[in-house]
């Protein structure tokens, strides 16, 4: 392969290399005026979000062109593509509790976010709004969506929350008292600014019922709205599981028919039950396990439903796995999708030996981008197991094992150590540590762009 | 005919011309990298020296270099990945240029390089070290800017590099 090099100006012959290097730099292409929008927006794409938004204040041009809705649905839509823009998730799950009374959210799986300074450390750490907190007074994650999450405390205070930008709006207090409450939360956003969303409130209870009552916040009103299904089969769901959303609708598990599907637009006076495979194992769902060895779970676009069966298989707890997915939404077809029998999973020496104690693992969530890997709660631990190596492999163990709490600005040990940090200050000394409640754990994403919470819902509280 | 012609390899080659004049001859399977270059070769453009107004001769000398790494089949992966990590250490200045060539040829494997190795250089930067780095004058009153700040606290917090590096 041959490189010619001609200078067609006849007079001189020479390397036009040298000749080139040896002139004074001509040409700038980069003043204010002449760094072209298609240039910015390939570099903006590029960079972690965080650094975005800051550079809205380097000129008008950059302003302009980071507000431009369109090059936020092209910042979102080429996120899913560029290796670097990777999602940022975790699991979350309430598994501290600070003597005054406050909940931290300790987070079990970090996989980027520790080694990655394209975020801010709040991102690491995700705790309660702190609005002025008194006394006794405790904070839960309820439920969680495009990065917001809703938080509850004393049954009536609910609170939004953006773990991105920290943003924190209340909403009203409900006005129905049930007994106990199993609650939704339904977003619908666009362009990385949220639509309208839903909080859904609905009244479990102890035995079937024909008779379902439903409050539904919805952002849209401002309001909140009581509503009461008379449904022609008794329900009784599942109140250990939070439901999961999909096309509009919330999903909770039926103690014996299914999965029950709920929309909250509309006002059709019934409840879509969506029946479950012929083979599953009904214990997992009765009254003495309440869901725990069992998911429902939106993966994809598809519902799944996952089950540690219970079935004994001594010495072990439990007898195996079992996915299947909802092949269509408005059919009841499953597919088996994956079943292994607790002989052919691989454990590792820690898992065996809890294994061999009895010990039943709690499925929490697949992981975001690859449906052979499914995250279960196991005693202490977070654990993967990988649908086609069928091993099991511990991702996190609780910081409490280390017996130290991470002192103010040291590195923390353990990504799950780290979890715990909010602030240094706001830890007080004396900590109760609880045994995660793995049937509420969430997988928690941010979404790539952050969602806006547009109206404050305060000034809508009497 | 159609295989007699195949196995012997017929090179073909191309003349590029760069807005100071320099002429550069060119393999035709290395230069239709460039899809703007493709497509003029394809519209029988290309029997002639192909002007390229927009692109000055250090700035050609570092695409066509790019391009002939990228096309040899020589290269291995490594040898590749190896020569693209010392390409992106080009001041940025220089960066800039390619990019901008990159973006008239129509070669998008080298317009995502630089615009990676851009990303990178102001990545985690503070508005100020960006606006040196581009050589940008602020057109905002310090009012404004202000108030561009603290509609998005989140973003100013942490550990921010002022460096112009």
């Amino acid at each position: 392969m041959e490189f010619y090099v001609h200078n067609i100006k006849e007079t001189n012959f020479d390397n036009p290399i040298n000749r080139k290097l040896a002139k004074p730099k001509s040409k700038i292409f980069f003043k204010n005026e002449y760094l072209p929008n298609w240039f910015l927006e390939e570099v903006f794409l590029r960079l972690p979000v965080k650094c975005v938004f800051r550079y809205k204040c380097v000129s008008k041009q950059w302003l302009s062109l980071i507000s431009a809705p369109s090059f936020v649905s092209l910042y979102i839509s080429r996120a899913s593509v560029l290796p670097q823009q990777a999602p940022i998730w975790t699991i979350l799950a309430d598994t501290l509790r600070v003597n005054n009374g406050v909940n931290y959210f300790a987070q079990s799986y970090l996989p980027d976010l520790l080694s990655d300074n394209r975020l801010h450390p709040r991102f690491c750490t995700i705790h309660s709004p702190c609005i002025a907190r008194p006394e006794d007074e405790r904070y839960t994650i309820v439920a969680v969506s495009e990065g917001l999450v809703l938080y509850n405390r004393c049954v009536s205070d609910y609170h939004i929350y953006n773990a991105i930008t920290g943003q924190c709006v209340a909403l009203p207090p409900p006005s129905m008292r049930f007994g106990h409450v199993s609650n939704g939360f339904l977003t619908e956003s666009e362009g990385g600014s949220l639509r309208s969303f839903k909080v859904v409130r609905f009244g479990c209870q102890f035995g079937e019922s024909y008779i379902l009552k439903f409050e539904i916040f919805s952002s849209e009103t401002g309001s909140w709205r009581s509503l009461v299904v008379h449904n022609d089969v008794p329900i009784e769901v599942v109140s250990l599981r939070r439901p999961v959303a999909l096309n509009g609708n919330l999903h909770w598990i039926d103690r014996r028919l299914g999965i029950m599907a709920f929309n909250p637009s509309n006002d059709l006076n019934q409840c879509r039950i969506i029946g479950l495979p012929n083979d599953i194992d009904k214990q997992c769902n009765d009254a003495r396990n309440n869901g725990s060895p069992t998911l429902c779970d939106v993966h994809q676009d598809h519902l799944r439903y996952i089950e540690v069966s219970l079935v004994p298989s001594y010495p072990f707890g439990f007898s195996g796995f079992s996915v299947w997915i909802l092949d269509n939404y408005d059919s009841s077809n499953w597919t088996l999708q994956h079943r292994v029998k607790i002989r052919d999973i691989v454990f590792d020496d820690t898992l065996i030996s809890k294994a061999l104690t009895g010990l039943i693992p709690t499925p929490i969530a697949f992981h975001p981008l690859d449906s052979n890997i499914l995250y279960l709660g196991f005693g202490d631990a977070v654990v993967s197991y990988n649908m086609k190596t069928l091993k099991l492999d511990v991702l996190a163990a609780r910081a409490a094992q280390q017996n130290l709490w991470p002192k103010a600005g040291a590195l923390p040990a353990s990504p799950f150590s780290r979890l715990c940090l909010g602030d240094p200050d706001d830890v007080p000394d004396m900590i109760q540590r609880l045994l995660p409640c793995w049937s509420s754990a969430f997988l928690f994403m941010l979404p790539a762009w952050p969602i806006s919470l547009p109206i404050d819902y305060t000034g809508l509280k009497k | 005919m159609a295989e007699a012609s195949s196995s012997i390899t017929e090179k073909f080659f191309l003349t590029l011309k760069s807005s100071d004049g320099d002429e550069f001859v060119l393999e035709e399977s290395i230069a239709i990298q460039s899809i703007t270059i493709k497509n003029m070769v394809e519209d029988g453009c290309s029997s002639s020296v192909i002007p390229l107004s927009k692109v000055d001769t250090e700035t050609l000398i570092k695409v066509i270099e790019y391009m002939k790494m990228h096309s040899s089949t020589s290269s291995n992966e490594e040898e590749i990945e190896n020569f693209d990590k010392k390409f992106v250490s080009n001041s940025i200045n220089t960066i800039l240029n390619i990019l901008e060539a990159a973006n008239f040829l129509d070669i998008n494997n080298l317009l995502e390089l630089c615009a990676e190795a851009v990303a990178n250089r102001i990545k985690n930067k503070t508005p100020e070290a960006v606006r040196k780095i581009f050589n940008i004058t602020s057109d905002f009153t310090p009012e404004e800017e202000a108030e561009i700040r603290n509609e998005t606290p989140w973003a100013f917090e942490g550990n921010l590099d002022h460096s112009l590096d």
